[in-house]
């Protein structure tokens, strides 16, 4: 047992007790959390108001409920259309094929719209690049639409104007710019791969030919120099997890959050699901992410050690750790025995030459064209970068700049000063979403329309185009780069469909337009595979990083670089590998921590070349010893009322060089920051919660005896259930924790969004969690990813509980949560043992704002203050197709009711049907060998079970 | 020693007692009465509505189906408004210049909705579905009454809980022969209903079923 924190970090170095942990808490059996998990209501807690107060209040309230009570039923209007469009049916959604960029990449989406506002995005089912499946990014697009504080106005200097005052200053500054061929014009866009972007630049180029396009990279960055050097010519390479046996991943996190996840994550999925523990993943990197998280054999190792790693894999002897030296023959000896099969790929932050270098030896091990393959790159290569347009902007070379959907003044290095070399701009235009960093600095700020209110393209991972269509007319005024550039090429008033249709005019004629549009997918518009020939490299051995503390910079896994920070859903979304809400952290490894005496959520001071920055610690299991990781996406100073304040600003730690890890410092300050992590919100006290297989194996059959088959002794008789038995099962060898399923069940049933006070004392909403659990030690644990949605016991305790039988059993076994018949006792909520229901605390769902209203999906009840609420397997779809093969005469088919959360999951590790349909893919899955209930020995019966995650023989930690 | 009780201390006793009954008697036939009453379930609750349409002269008098407006009746939850459009199919040709009809041509012409007032309201936690209703034999006049002889429209039957679930408990008294029987405004049940309505059941799948499950209506 542990009091004080100097006792806690001083059993950081002991052996832990459970093979199975959650935090660090339960590894060194902390009392308080202890004690904290084992009260009966954790949520409980002082809100600040006395006995007496209370009591008034209750009296209050129940005066007004019996007066709000009386009264006949409002007048309720219905509006129907003047002219209804030719396929509307009212009351039903329609679906919209289009996209929403992220870094230049499209992501595939079918928009369902109901009554003209789009309430939910769906991947688009049409496209190979995404399937059904979509990330919990994409999904957020909805609610940036709704968000209130969009920017809604054009400013001049912050004072509000129009968009025909900005038109009349452009025209004027367009003229200046034509005298000199547009010398000191310069354009600034995040990756962008639009073919009309590409097109009205080509023609801008005609009309300014002095005029630049600089790109910037608020994360990462582009890949093209690395291929160059590898192989001489540009291109997109796509490591085929898909194909690969073996995979090695230097710091490039794969599967984690990003443009790439998806299609990433569908590949992978695709080998993982035939069940043999393929691909095996060779990770070594510095700070946990998804893909270390899957790893076979996962090495943490510094940053500014890969490239020695890198060095090493394409055959040099670089001076390696005994660790390092393990993996690296692991990998080796892995790549032996699977020849023709292996793939390696480094973090796109690591040199150009050690991505080269990955890139050429990938190509020697796999057979030509399976284990990667190479194509045109997706992303358009600018005319120029970042730096070149700071330095042009302080030599005072920038007449008029124009940035589009791009943040530097906070999304940059902090020794480069672009908000004063923005002052030195006379004309400088910002054009996006929301009043941000660089709008406030910027002359004029456009406000910029969303995605699904814009006609616009824009390339897919495999180079396929999608035509975005709008919608909904722009909610504020806002308009597309595609406008703004048809204005700035003279055009006197732009619209927003013309330039997109030209770029498409001689490709795609009105019928295959309209097909396309539908679709979502220009057709013959992929690219196609190339093949290439690696140009000889001498490996460079790579220098050995100086010993001592290095920083790295990652983005935020949940708010990315910064531009999802106005978004709740994204901002409660617990971060995969801390679990920390509504903040960024420090990372800091156990060791580290030992040695700094730092414990979780004390604030440290972290100086790389002479700048310093505060922010709370958080020491995470499997952190690379000697490295700090900074997170961006915080500390926002503009940017909407959810983003500001919140977290630490990393941008100004960031060096301008590029580079992949620094040297720094890393001090105590030693006071407390309020960090707020759900890591052991809702824990399940049991055993053998995850459980472990080898392929081909089953979980032992004598503990497997309760689960879909009379098994322990029971009271109670067994209901039969003879027409569907809807259940869930969840492969847990499938889940790579991506938290898409959560975000999809928060779109898909109204679930609000709380707050970080309210998160802190267990009150969360989310209807599906995943927990996360670590295995082994403390240093180089396993790391599993577990959704939890309802369980739908057959033999439900909370159903027991109740007293007003506001939770009751279907007759197809779901277990129902009847919200006008709750009265609040939340019994069953103390008598769940999974620990899935919700209690609406608050009037959450009140005190949205009116535009907010927009996007809940009227299938849903919106619950009000003081109900129950939990998973409900998504009830709404079940009946919406019961009702549509009821009246046809017909049974519902296996796969025609999909849960949000399956959905969305981009490995299909979730898969929902009808366990009485022996053919049903649920049914499937349910009889595999590893199959198994939570907590089963509580003789619940759950109706949702998991599958024991695969693991091939000499896994292990280097 | 005085007498604490007055003389007609028993008997104010025995008032009160008896009041106190009679009042508590009398408070649950209020709220019976109340919870029964219109100005609760909203019988006859007639709005005022932009163009006082009547039902009476279109389905009682010109006999236009109920689909000819409400048209997504068999294929989605809701019946579906008409949109102005439908109203100048024939009112392009027919009144072209009545008065009361002028609403009608503004939204037409301005590309404004007219804004109509619903008279069969249902909370929020519940969800209807017209589609199946139809599918399964279930007519419009069972819940919406006798609307073809209604000048203005208003609520006819209180939509309450206990209605919905009368008929979910026993729906063969209300299960109409075919399409034409369930758009049929002036059906009534013949002698042989609960036998036909029982083997409608059966056809339709409807028996052996629960229907009465919370989550048919809620979610």
């Amino acid at each position: 047992m542990v009091d004080t924190p100097a006792d806690r970090l001083g059993n950081l170095a002991r052996q832990g007790g459970r093979r199975f942990w959650r935090g660090l808490e339960e590894w060194i059996d902390d009392k308080a959390a202890q004690d904290w998990l084992a009260a009966e209501f954790p949520a409980a807690f002082d809100e600040g108001i006395g006995r007496r107060q209370l009591l008034k209040i209750m009296a209050a309230s129940v005066a007004m409920t019996g007066l709000s009570g009386c009264g006949p039923a409002p007048e309720i209007p219905a509006v129907p259309y003047v002219t209804q469009p030719v396929d509307y049916i009212p009351g039903m959604p329609r679906w919209f094929a289009t996209a929403i960029p992220f870094d230049g990449y499209a992501q595939p989406v079918l928009a369902e719209c109901h009554a003209g506002r789009p309430t939910r995005l769906d991947g688009n089912s049409l496209h190979p690049m995404s399937g059904v499946n979509i990330a919990a990014f994409t999904q957020a697009a909805v609610q940036q639409l709704y968000d209130p504080e969009r920017s809604s106005a054009v400013t001049f200097r912050g004072r509000i104007t129009t968009w025909d005052v900005f038109a009349a200053a452009l025209q004027e500054e367009r003229h200046r710019l034509l005298k000199g061929g547009g010398k000191g014009l310069r354009i600034l866009t995040g990756p962008q791969s639009s073919p009309t972007f590409l097109r009205q630049m080509t023609a801008l180029r005609g009309i300014f030919p002095e005029m630049r396009w600089h790109g910037h990279w608020s994360v990462g960055g582009s890949r093209s120099e690395a291929s160059y050097k590898a192989f001489g010519r540009v291109l997109q390479v796509t490591p085929r997890l898909d194909r690969a046996v073996v995979a090695v991943s230097l710091e490039d996190d794969i599967l984690g959050p990003g443009p790439l996840q998806i299609s990433a994550a569908r590949r992978w999925a695709g080998q993982r699901r035939k069940g043999q523990g393929f691909p095996l993943l060779f990770v070594a990197e510095s700070t946990p992410t998804l893909t270390g998280a899957m790893a076979h054999r996962r090495i943490a190792t510094a940053s500014g050690r890969i490239p020695l790693l890198a060095a090493a894999l394409s055959g040099l002897r670089p001076q390696l750790t005994p660790a390092e030296a393990a993996w690296v023959q692991a990998v080796q000896q892995a790549v032996k025995d699977n020849p023709g099969g292996a793939v390696v790929s480094a973090g796109v932050h690591q040199p150009a030459d050690v991505q080269a270098s990955c890139m050429a030896q990938a190509h020697r091990w796999g057979e030509p064209g399976r284990t990667v393959s190479y194509s045109e790159p997706v992303v358009i290569e600018p005319d120029a970068g970042f730096a070149e347009l700071v330095a042009d902007m302080r030599a005072g070379q920038v007449r008029t700049l124009l940035m589009f959907d791009v943040n530097p003044v906070y999304a940059t290095s902090g020794v480069v000063d672009f908000a004063g070399a923005l002052a030195r701009v006379p004309f400088s235009a910002h054009a996006a979403g929301i009043y941000d960093e660089t709008a406030a600095l910027s002359q004029w700020h456009l406000p910029m329309a969303h995605p699904l209110e814009s006609w616009s393209d824009c390339r897919a991972a495999d180079g396929s185009v999608t035509i975005l269509q709008p919608l909904i007319a722009p909610l504020r005024q806002g308009r597309t780069i595609h406008q703004i550039l048809d204005g700035l090429a003279g055009q006197p008033d732009p619209d927003a469909f013309t330039p997109v249709r030209a770029t498409w005019q001689s490709k795609l004629e009105e019928r295959a337009w309209r097909q396309a549009l539908e679709d979502g997918r220009a057709p013959d518009t992929a690219f196609a595979e190339v093949a290439v020939a690696p140009r000889p490299m001498s490996p460079s051995a790579g220098a050995a990083p100086p010993p001592g503390t290095e920083v790295v910079f990652r983005p935020d896994p949940s708010i990315w670089d910064g531009r999802f920070a106005n978004c709740t859903w994204l901002q409660e979304l617990p971060k995969p590998a801390s679990k920390v809400v509504w903040d960024n952290i420090v990372a800091v490894s156990p060791a580290m921590g030992r040695k700094l005496q730092v414990d979780t959520g004390q604030v440290v001071e972290v100086e790389v070349e002479g700048r310093q920055l505060r922010g709370p610690a958080w020491i995470l299991p499997g952190q690379a010893a000697e490295t700090v990781t900074l997170f961006f996406g915080y500390g926002r100073q503009r940017g909407g009322s959810i983003s500001e304040g919140l977290g630490y600003d990393a941008y100004p730690l960031l060096p301008a060089r590029p580079g992949a890890s620094w040297a720094g410092r890393i001090t105590r300050i030693g006071e407390n920051h309020h960090l707020v992590s759900t890591q052991l919100h809702h824990a399940i006290d049991g055993q053998d919660l995850v459980r472990i297989v080898a392929p081909g194996e089953g979980i032992d059959d004598a503990a497997e005896t309760t689960v879909g088959h009379p098994g322990l002794p029971t009271l109670y008789p067994r209901y039969p259930y003879p027409g569907h038995a809807w259940g869930m099962v969840i492969d847990n060898d499938l889940c790579i924790g991506c938290n898409a399923c959560v975000i999809a069940c928060q779109a898909e049933n109204n679930i609000p969004s709380v707050g970080k006070d309210q998160v802190a004392v267990s009150r969360e909403m989310h209807w599906l969690r995943i927990d996360r659990y670590y295995e082994g030690d403390l240093d180089h644990p396993y790391t599993h990813f577990q959704p939890v949605p309802c369980m739908h016991c057959e033999n439900a305790p909370c159903e027991l509980g109740c007293p007003v039988n506001a939770t009751v059993h279907s007759p197809e076994g779901v277990n129902e949560m009847i919200y006008n018949r709750c009265i609040g006792t939340r019994t069953c909520a103390t008598y769940c043992p999974y620990k899935v229901r919700r209690f609406n605390y608050y009037f959450f769902t009140r005190q949205a704002a009116p535009l907010e209203w927009a996007h809940r999906n009227p299938e849903v009840t919106v619950r009000a203050r003081g109900v129950m609420e939990k998973c409900t397997y998504c009830i709404q779809r079940i009946a919406k197709a019961r009702i549509v093969a009821d009246r046809e005469g017909r049974a519902i088919a296996d796969g025609a009711v999909q849960t949000a959360c399956q959905n969305a999951c981009p490995t299909s590790a979730i898969v929902f049907g009808n366990l009485n349909d022996s053919q049903s893919a649920v049914a499937g899955r349910r009889g595999s060998r590893r199959n198994y209930g939570l907590l089963d020995q509580l003789n619940t019966w759950p109706r949702t079970t998991y599958l024991a995650r695969i693991r091939r023989k000499g896994a292990g930690e280097a | 020693m005085a007498q604490i009780f007055s003389a007609g201390a028993d008997t104010s006793l025995k008032l009160f007692l008896v009041g106190a009954a009679v009042a508590i008697v009398a408070g649950f036939v209020l709220l019976g009465g109340f919870v029964g009453s219109g100005y609760r379930t909203n019988v006859g609750f007639r709005p005022a509505q932009p163009v006082p349409f009547s039902h009476k002269h279109h389905v009682g008098g010109l006999g236009l189906d109920c689909r000819y407006c409400h048209a997504a009746v068999e294929v989605s939850a809701a019946a579906g408004f008409p949109p102005t459009h439908t109203c100048m199919t024939c009112h392009s040709q027919l009144y072209t210049d009545a008065a009361m009809l002028a609403p009608v041509r503004q939204s037409m012409a301005n590309n404004r909705p007219l804004h109509w007032s619903r008279i069969a309201t249902l909370p929020e936690y519940v969800y209807f579905d017209h589609s199946i209703h139809i599918a399964k034999g279930v007519g419009c006049s069972t819940c919406h009454g006798q609307i073809q002889e209604m000048p203005l429209a208003y609520t006819a039957k209180a939509l309450t809980m206990g209605f919905c679930i009368g008929c979910h408990r026993d729906p063969a008294p209300y299960l109409r022969a075919n399409e034409a029987e369930v758009f049929d405004m002036n059906w009534r049940p013949a002698s042989d209903q609960h036998a036909a309505g029982e083997r409608r059941m059966a056809e339709r799948g409807i028996a052996g079923r629960n229907i009465t499950d919370c989550y048919t209506c809620h979610r």
